[in-house]
């Protein structure tokens, strides 16, 4: 008789029962997925982005399928803050995963009193900052883009809260890591990496673009060994949790950034496809430490090894 | 709604251009709505990475008909699977059509937008089924209508190779200038944007009600991606959530038209 492994994982002191969440965006604000999945059994539940206010999102068409993907081009549409708080979180509070919202603006001010009033929800656990929505024709992509004042907005919400805060990160960010490293200093106590990737795609008998904000965010398959190696490139120059995301469909696909060193990760576009995607992550991971009588996920997070089979030397730590 | 996955029992071509595809699934079989659809998954490849939305064209005990037409990569897919090969099936998703008790129905369909059309057809009462196709070549043959409801099925072809000549809303518009056709009539609407946009000019014009089943381009089918839209007096609202079928007067006619 094997024992079941200890799947949970702690961030800075607060315990995930186990390491599979969902990409924002990609599991909706409420029931969407409750045919589908238990969430009780997810490690965390991550909601699709909120603003201030709501967001109409962009004009149709707004996806495309791409080889192995999809652009998407939302535009953030979302009810806002205030319905968020009334409608979402007291859906969400019921089950018995920790609640992580996303949250995403064009300026320091107004992610802060988001902060101010999501702070005070006993049901959230973390706060995820959407710094890099490649989506948002208004400030949201160039705030970004400077180091400096990520640190700024990082710092900001630090003082405003003592919840978790995850900071969000795209390759799309031209200096990417000095991005994640003024992160960290600035107090985040994740990285959520990576969100989508631009691209585009072009409708050769109309001449036109396929979706109507001509560049979407990449996802799927496709950007997963992009994911990868950003998860590769974060854990061995800093000490920081990671969530890992991109193109994850299967437990596999899972194994390969938590062996890498991310603490967490999630099923986002896979989840379109397979409604089911991130349960039978969870427990496709919980047979592969089963099945090699690995006692915990800690114990096998960040064990890469060089390609010559050596231990990687890294600077990530287990917590 | 249920994900299963389903043996293909019969997958036969209708026309040049149409085929059916039928499956077992009893729980499917039983919930499923006219107008509902299902988000098929045609290979366990990662390219074409996402389902493909198909509406219910009919259910015979608890097999599930597709009625679909090749135009992509996932749509030849599906036209090269065969008995014993194997499918996953998400649904019944979205919303049905209203059945109607007090007006007569006329149906309104073009190319494989019959499909939803014909499933309504099964089961409720309708005055007419008004479809409008290509040419004779993609036409859904009038054997595939209920016994005894043959001559109600009416063609119009855009070459005029079977049917009347032109566009089925121009046969459509002889039906609403009926004097009581406000009273009289409800409309089922399904096929490309033009014609959906001329239908909903007309049902304006004449003032008829009726409902659209829109055919965004999905990518979820569950709510969770935004990527369907609709653009609607109450805003954008996900069309494989709170749709596909929506009332004519509820649509923005604008939107219409892209599809
Ligand atoms: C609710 C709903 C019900 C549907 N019911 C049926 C049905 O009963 N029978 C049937 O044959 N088809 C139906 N469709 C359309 C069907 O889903 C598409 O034809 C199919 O997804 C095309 O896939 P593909 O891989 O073959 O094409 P792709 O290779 O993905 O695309 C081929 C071409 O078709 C266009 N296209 C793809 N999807 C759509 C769409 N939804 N609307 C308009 N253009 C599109 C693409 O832009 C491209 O130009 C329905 C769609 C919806 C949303
Ligand atoms: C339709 C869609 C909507 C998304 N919306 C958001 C969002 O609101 N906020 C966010 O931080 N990321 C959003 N993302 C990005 C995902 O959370 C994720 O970072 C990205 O898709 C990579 O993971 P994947 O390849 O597994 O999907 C969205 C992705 C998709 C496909
Ligand atoms: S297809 Fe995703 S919300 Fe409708």
């Amino acid at each position: 008789m094997s024992l079941k492994p200890d799947l949970s994982v702690t961030i800075r002191g607060i315990t995930f029962k186990n390491p599979v969440t969902v990409a924002s965006g990609t599991f909706g604000n409420t029931d969407e997925f409750e045919p589908y999945v238990n969430f009780s059994r997810l490690g965390a539940f991550v909601t699709k982005t909120i603003t201030l206010r709501p967001r109409v999102g962009n004009p149709m068409p707004r996806i495309v399928e791409t080889p192995s993907g999809m652009l998407n081009a939302i535009g953030l549409e979302n009810k806002g803050l205030e319905d968020y708080v009334e409608n979402k979180i007291p859906y969400l509070a019921k089950f018995n995963t920790r609640l992580i919202t996303s949250i995403a603006s064009s300026n320091t001010q107004e992610f802060l009193d988001m902060v101010k009033v999501l702070d005070r929800q006993a049901a959230i656990s973390a706060i995820e900052l959407n710094l890099s929505c490649p989506n948002i024709r208004d400030q949201g992509i160039r705030f970004a883009q400077h180091a400096q004042e990520v640190g700024d907005i990082v710092k900001a919400v630090r003082g405003a809260t003592a919840k978790l805060i995850f900071t969000k990160l795209s390759p799309e960010m031209a200096n990417f890591m000095d991005i994640a490293e003024i992160s960290v200093k600035s107090g985040t106590d994740a990285l959520s990496v990576i969100n989508t990737i631009k691209g585009m795609s072009v409708d050769i008998h109309r001449r036109v673009p396929r979706i109507s904000n001509v560049t979407g965010g990449l996802s799927g398959p496709a950007i997963r060994p992009i994911a990868l190696r950003y998860v590769y490139e974060v854990k061995r120059n800093l000490d920081i949790p990671v969530i890992g995301m991109g193109g994850i469909s299967t437990w596999q696909d899972a194994m390969e950034f938590i062996i890498t060193g991310a603490h967490m990760v999630a099923t986002g576009t896979s989840n379109f496809v397979n409604p089911r995607a991130s349960l039978d992550v969870l427990e496709g991971i919980e047979r592969y430490l089963t099945e090699k009588k690995i006692e915990s996920i800690q114990s096998i997070r960040g064990t890469l090894k060089d390609a010559y089979g050596k231990k990687e030397k890294s600077s990530c730590s287990p917590s | 709604m249920y994900d299963v996955e389903v043996t293909v029992k019969e997958n036969k071509r209708v026309s040049e251009v149409l085929w059916i595809l039928s499956f077992r699934s009893p729980a499917i079989a039983k919930k499923a709505l006219p107008g509902q659809f299902l988000q098929l998954q045609v290979t366990q490849a990662t390219d074409p990475f996402l389902r493909r939305p198909f509406s219910v064209y009919k259910i015979k005990r608890d097999i599930i008909e597709i009625l679909y037409e090749p135009v992509g990569i996932g749509t030849r897919i599906l036209a090269g699977t065969k008995p014993g090969d194997l499918l996953k099936a998400l649904g019944p998703l979205g919303t049905g059509f209203t059945p109607q008790k007090k007006k007569k129905v006329l149906m309104v369909g073009g190319g494989v937008g019959a499909a939803p059309l014909v499933f309504m057809a099964e089961r409720y009462p309708y005055e007419k089924m008004l479809l409008g196709f290509r040419g004779k070549h993609a036409v859904l043959p009038k054997s595939e209508a209920k016994a005894g409801e043959r001559s109600k099925w009416v063609y119009a072809t855009n070459d005029g190779s079977l049917g009347k000549k032109g566009f089925i809303t121009q046969l459509l518009e002889e039906f609403l200038k009926e004097p009581d056709a406000k009273q009289k009539y409800f409309l089922y609407v399904c096929g490309p944007g033009p014609m959906l946009y001329e239908t909903a000019r007309l049902a304006g014009e004449y003032q008829v009600d009726g409902e659209i089943s829109l055919e965004e381009r999905m990518g979820c089918g569950m709510g969770a991606c935004l990527g369907c839209v609709a653009e609607t007096k109450r805003g954008y609202l996900a069309s494989c959530r709170y749709g596909p079928v929506f009332r004519i007067q509820d649509l923005m006619p604008e939107g219409l038209q892209c599809h």
